[in-house]
This record gives C-alpha cells, sequence and structure tokens, in this order.
C-alpha cells in the first residue's frame, strides 16, 4: 500500500470515528432543547444542535471526497496500464 | 448576466492568464482576483472552471467567501442535486444499536477468553509443581478444578463471540460508514482469528485427547490454543478503545 493511500486512510479513520459522535451530538443537543424550561435554553440548545448537524454535514462530504481519491490514486496504474496495452 | 454552459465553464480555469470562474450552487462567480485562486488553483486542491457545490461541503469555510466576489453568470440548467441520504438503519436494527449492544457484548469473550487462559496457566503451574496430587485447600481446588473451569471459559466465550461479532460488523456499518481502513482490517482479523482459536480448541479438546491428559501432543496444541486467546482479545480490546476513546 503506498504512502499516498496510508495516509488519505487515516485521514478517513478520524472522519469516520467523528461522524458518529456529532450525531450523537446532535440528538443529545435536540432532546435537550425539546424539554428545555426556558425558550433562552431552547435556542441555544438548538443552535448548538445546528452546528452539529453542520460538522456531521461536513464530514460526511470530507469522507465522500477522501474516499474518492483513493479510489483515483488506486485505479491509476490500471489506468497506466490500459494506455500501454 | 451569462448563463454558461459546463465546457465553458471548464475553459476559465486560469490558464493563459484567462478569466478564473468558478460555480456554486448554479452560480458562476469571477475569483480572477483573488490571492486564494492564483493560476486557476485553489490550495493545491481545487482548480478553478469546475463546481464547488460538493467541495464546499467539506470546507473549513463557509460559502459565505464567495459573497467577496462577483457573480457574473448562472450555470446552463443547473440543478441542485437531491440531498444524499444517510445510512439509516431500519427501525429494528435502530432500536437494538440504541441499546449499545456491541459495547455491552464485547465485554464476555474479552473477559472469558482471559480468565480461560489464565486458569489454563494455572492448571499448567499446578501439574508442574505438584503433579496431579497438587492441591489449594482453601479453594478446594485441584489441577482438575482450572482445567474445568479453563473448559467453561471457552465454551462461554465462544457462544458470546458470534453475537459480539455480529454487533460488531452492524456498528461499524451504520456508525463508522463501513469504511475498510487500517483499524477495522485488524479487528476482522483478529475476530477471525478468535473464533478459529475457540472452535479449534472446542474441536481438539472434545474430538481429539481424552481428559486432561498432558501426555498427549494434542492436548499441548489445545493449552497453545487456549493461550493465544489472551493476545488476541488484548488486541481486539486495544483497537476497539482506538476507535472509541481519545486516550
Amino acid at each position: 500500500m503506498s504512502d499516498e493511500i496510508k495516509q488519505l486512510e487515516r485521514m478517513i479513520e478520524v472522519v469516520a470515528r467523528m461522524i458518529p459522535k456529532e450525531r450523537q451530538a446532535l440528538e443529545i443537543y435536540r432532546k435537550t432543547a425539546a424539554s428545555a424550561p426556558t425558550e433562552l435554553t431552547r435556542i441555544l440548545f438548538e443552535r448548538l444542535a445546528l452546528q452539529e448537524e453542520e460538522h456531521e454535514a461536513k464530514l460526511r462530504a470530507a469522507l465522500k471526497i477522501l474516499q474518492a481519491e483513493v479510489r483515483e490514486i488506486r485505479e491509476r496504474p490500471k489506468k497506466g496500464r490500459e494506455e500501454k496495452g | 448576466m451569462k448563463t454558461m454552459d459546463k465546457a465553458e465553464l471548464e475553459k476559465a480555469n486560469g490558464a493563459e492568464g484567462g478569466p478564473i470562474l468558478v460555480s456554486f450552487e448554479g452560480k458562476v462567480y469571477d475569483v480572477t482576483a483573488s490571492k486564494m485562486w492564483r493560476k486557476g488553483v485553489h490550495f493545491r486542491t481545487h482548480q478553478a472552471g469546475k463546481d464547488l457545490t460538493e467541495s464546499m461541503k467539506a470546507a473549513p469555510h463557509g460559502a459565505e467567501v464567495l459573497d467577496r466576489y462577483e457573480q457574473i453568470g448562472t450555470v446552463a440548467g443547473y440543478k441542485a442535486a437531491a440531498p444524499e441520504a444517510v445510512r439509516e438503519p431500519p427501525f429494528v436494527i435502530d432500536k437494538i444499536l440504541r441499546q449499545h449492544p456491541h459495547p455491552v457484548s464485547v465485554h464476555f469473550p474479552i473477559a472469558l477468553s482471559l480468565t480461560g487462559a489464565l486458569s489454563m496457566t494455572a492448571f499448567l503451574a499446578a501439574r508442574a509443581l505438584g503433579g496431579p496430587e497438587f492441591s489449594i485447600p482453601a479453594l478446594h481446588a485441584t489441577p482438575q478444578t482450572f482445567e474445568t473451569f479453563t473448559l467453561f471459559c471457552l465454551i462461554l466465550a465462544t457462544l458470546a463471540a458470534p453475537v459480539t461479532i455480529a454487533t460488531g460488523v452492524l456498528s461499524w456499518y451504520y456508525n463508522y460508514s463501513a469504511v475498510w481502513t487500517g483499524i477495522y482490517r485488524w479487528k476482522t482479523s483478529l475476530s477471525i482469528l478468535l473464533a478459529t482459536l475457540q472452535f479449534s480448541a472446542l474441536a481438539i479438546r472434545f474430538g481429539a485427547v481424552t481428559g486432561s491428559d498432558l501426555g498427549a501432543p494434542a492436548y499441548w496444541l489445545f493449552a497453545a490454543l487456549v493461550l493465544a486467546m489472551a493476545p488476541t482479545v488484548i488486541g481486539l480490546g486495544y483497537f476497539g478503545g482506538k476507535i472509541t476513546f481519545p486516550r
């Protein structure tokens, strides 16, 4: 496995591990907002939930990009061989 | 305002001093004046003349950075992509996963395999020190007690392992986006090794040896397999911890 793929896989691993944590935080903030005793705390937790939602979306997009990069690198030698052939 | 097609946009990539254009959600922006898009490349990653809608989701900044630049046109026939569905588990699986079955069940094969290996060590040590007549009166224990306890742990660990593996696969698929990287390769390899050790050990103990006959080479193979389970489950615990806990 090339160093480039290893580095990308390390990043994929970090991103994949963080997605459920963002999701968990999002769900906790949403539940907390739903039972907030005051309008101020409800808004606070809803905002926090929105931020986590955004983080999760960013991580999912990053995961897609990183996986596409790995695929591209893996296909490189194949393409080279096809062109030579 | 100009309407551009994809081919026209791709030509505006800053090559040979030409304009540097990018699109986002169907709008075309002129970023020629931006220091961040010199020679049509942004952070050695993004090429001008491309649509940045997908890349923006992963960017450390929001789409508001484009407000600094003039929108000079729109992309012909632009259609916003439907939001990508997150891999959501079916209702029943979701209910099961919410009970955290993997973290709950994973302790059983680990603890039982370690205890089994420890008990096997005690059995071998007791036989080596005092032979079959060795006993610990306070515990009412003879070497055979440790051997029986080892078997008991092995059987329970073998019953617990498939549940742990199945819940681990579900958790990996739905929580960790089914990515196939180093940690998950290690966990899969060690799980397969553990199951192989368990089934082989049981097959040898009940099929190839009679009782705890230390004179039989097959018994030593059985003992070695039981002892090998200890580093295997420690490895599994290590990689599981690496996924879940920061330190």
